[in-house]
């Protein structure tokens, strides 16, 4: 599904992306963690298309083609979708106006045929049950006066609207409480299917007893240090970075 | 006859006028002391420079450097594309600064007179502060046709009056004329079209006065949809009395070079006005608003929204002011003027202007000018809309409050669909 390899990005001539390597297939969920400026949200930035990042070298396939190549909204008909760390809140523009734009847009590059008004609110009830978002949010400005937590909870509803195959979630799970992370992680575990694979990213190990992944990565100086399954996230929240950081400097 | 003319000695003035001699005004009988200072004033008067403060940012030379003709014509002309959808309008129709009788609408209105410029001179023609330029003085000394409306007091006029204004032919000049007398406690719509039949360069120089009496309420929309290659002058005066209330809605969707002047008098107590505008120049457009808010009487409010969006080398003037005289206690005033730009060669120069002289009122100005905000173009480009749509998104969202200040929901609808058709907002 996706094929990360010897990715090199930076931005305003910093390096930051040191050749990263990843490959996730269907179905599966990746975690990525890393302390501080490690890369994590340059990976997510770089894969959703922020054209602030330049790619310097190496490859990103997904589904074969090369995604490097594809503007921001291709990517995103393609079936990427991005969960922003930080939600743009977007006055004058209701959240129904812009995903009815953004659910049609896709499904005509499908070669669907664009919802009619009843399907399309018949979806925005199913989906917004499904991360417990009030029917008054949907019909608000795009995350404009929102909580933290409501805006987290309109990204996960986004991505079920849009139905991508590959989510990222970029620290979806920072500055939530528990409540409202355990919705997110209902959200995203309801989306589960053989076909869509999620890469999430995160600071803190704790959104995985919610969202259980198959792979967990870290991520350090740009570059994937370490690999394993969810014990290994057990054993960070433990032992904290410094005995990677140690290994790293040590080869 | 034309005068002959030594035309490589003459001013752009000289050749304008030697063309108009034989088109008397329309306002010449009913309004003679107007009409005889505007002739002396046109004598010296020249076009506009940028050295005078109103017109600093606004050149002439698309207008001055252009020969104009007045030509009525009696031509056959398809409606269909300027009326608004729903309204249900009574409707005047004016081809090249001629009243057409032929193409409006003839059946008596409950409680609405319309007449023409004849036997109207009890009309309380403004005498506002304003320069008298050259624009205002051409128009005085050569009017080409105008009508009044004049309300029962008491009535609600059920219908609103649609005034289509609209030219052909090459290097038209129309000069149509508007007066709108609303008397006390009565209540009227109008909406104004501007447009072009068939694209050739052409000049309107339009006035609307309209004198809103005690209790009355007056809403006035204008819609500017000239075309690529026509100029529009648009100036209009209102005086509103005792707790009077005036909406005008200025809406500027296509146009070469578009200049509005607004200037409204509150001379009673309790008056309430509200001006709303929108411009969208794009390609060479030139969008100029001037107004002006003065408040004479305590206990008024004046509520202005005004909003712009530059695209290509499209370029926008906003100067608003809003004077309080010394006896205009408790007034509310509030004016805002926000642009975006789409293009780095798009300009807009913007200047609130606020002179307050009474010591207890209620105030506020401000001016933004900003770009689109790229942050939220990735977001909505990350959910799948192109790159275009997400612009016009934007752009909707930015002018939709202004464009919901319009309560009539037809009206709303045709500019609506009028923006869309230009690409600027989305479906």
């Amino acid at each position: 599904m996706l094929s990360i390899r010897n990715l090199h990005a930076q931005i305003e001539q910093n390096e930051i992306l040191r050749g990263l390597n990843l490959e996730v297939k269907p179905g599966e969920i990746h975690a990525i963690m890393g302390p501080n400026g490690s890369g994590k949200s340059t990976l997510a930035s770089v894969l959703a298309g922020r054209e602030e990042y330049e790619v310097t070298e190496g490859k990103v396939l997904f589904q074969g083609e090369d995604l490097l190549e594809m503007a921001p909204e291709i990517r995103a008909r393609e079936g990427i979708f991005l969960a922003f760390q930080y939600p743009v809140e977007i006055p004058g523009v209701s959240n129904i106006n812009f995903l009815k734009a953004a659910v049609n847009e896709i499904r005509t590059h499908r070669g669907l045929q664009p919802l009619t008004a009843k399907e399309f609110l018949q979806l925005v009830k199913d989906k917004s049950s499904l991360v417990e978002l009030d029917g008054r949010l949907a019909n608000r400005s795009v995350n404009e006066g929102f909580s933290g937590g409501e805006k987290k909870r309109n990204e996960i509803f986004q991505m079920a609207m849009l139905e991508p195959t590959l989510a990222i979630l970029d620290e979806t799970d920072s500055g939530l409480d528990i409540d409202a992370l355990r919705i997110v992680a209902n959200g995203v575990n309801a989306m589960r299917s053989p076909e869509r694979s999620f890469v999430v990213i995160t600071h803190y190990q704790r959104l995985l007893d919610y969202i259980v992944p198959d792979f967990v990565h870290v991520l350090y100086k740009g570059r994937i240090v370490k690999s394993g399954t969810k014990e290994l996230a057990l054993e960070l929240e433990e032992k904290g970075y410094d005995w990677i950081k140690e290994e790293v400097s040590a080869v | 006859m034309q005068r002959e003319m030594d035309t490589t000695t003459a001013s752009p003035k000289q050749l304008l006028l030697s063309q108009l001699e034989t088109q008397p005004s329309a306002l010449q009988t009913e309004f003679p002391e107007l009409y005889a200072k505007a002739s002396a004033a046109l004598e010296t008067l020249e076009f506009p420079t940028t050295r005078q403060e109103a017109w600093r940012y606004t050149r002439t030379a698309r207008i001055s450097n252009e020969v104009w003709n007045v030509q009525p014509s009696s031509t056959a002309v398809d409606l269909s594309p300027w009326l608004i959808d729903g309204l249900n309008a009574h409707l005047l129709v004016f081809l090249n600064g001629f009243f057409r009788e032929d193409l409006s609408s003839s059946d008596p209105i409950n409680g609405l007179f319309i007449t023409p410029l004849h036997g109207v001179n009890s009309f309380q023609r403004n005498e506002q502060e304003v320069t008298m330029d050259l624009f205002a003085a051409l128009h005085e000394v050569h009017c080409t046709d105008g009508l009044l409306l004049r309300t029962e007091s008491k009535i609600k006029v059920d219908r609103p009056i649609h005034f289509i204004h609209l030219q052909s032919g090459m290097q038209t000049l129309s000069q149509p004329h508007l007066l709108i007398e609303c008397a006390d406690q009565s209540s009227l719509e109008v909406v104004l079209s501007f447009g072009t039949l068939d694209g050739q360069k052409a000049l309107c120089n339009a006035v609307v006065e309209g004198n809103v009496g005690a209790n009355a309420h007056l809403s006035l929309t204008c819609i500017e949809r000239e075309g690529a290659d026509n100029a529009l002058v648009y100036r209009s005066f209102y005086q509103v009395e005792k707790d009077g209330q005036l909406t005008l809605n200025t809406h500027t969707t296509d146009g070469n070079w578009v200049r509005n002047d607004l200037h409204i008098r509150l001379n009673g107590t309790g008056i309430h006005a509200q001006l709303n505008g929108t411009y969208l120049p794009r390609g060479a457009q030139h969008v100029d608003n001037h107004t002006l808010v003065d408040h004479r009487q305590p206990h008024c409010e004046s509520n202005e929204l005004y909003k712009g969006v530059m695209s290509d080398r499209g370029k926008a003037v906003f100067n608003g002011k809003v004077y309080v005289r010394p006896d205009a206690q408790k007034t509310n005033a509030y004016q805002t003027n926000a642009n975006i730009m789409l293009s780095d060669d798009a300009s807009v120069y913007t200047k609130p202007e606020l002179e307050i002289y009474a010591d207890d009122v209620k105030c506020s100005h401000g001016s933004t000018t900003g770009q689109m905000d790229d942050e939220a173009v990735f977001y909505l480009r990350s959910r799948g809309l192109s790159e275009d749509n997400a612009r016009k998104l934007l752009t909707t969202a930015f002018i939709t409050d202004v464009l919901d200040r319009i309560s009539n929901e037809a009206v709303r609808n045709h500019i609506t669909a009028l923006l869309q058709e230009q690409n600027l907002l989305i479906d």
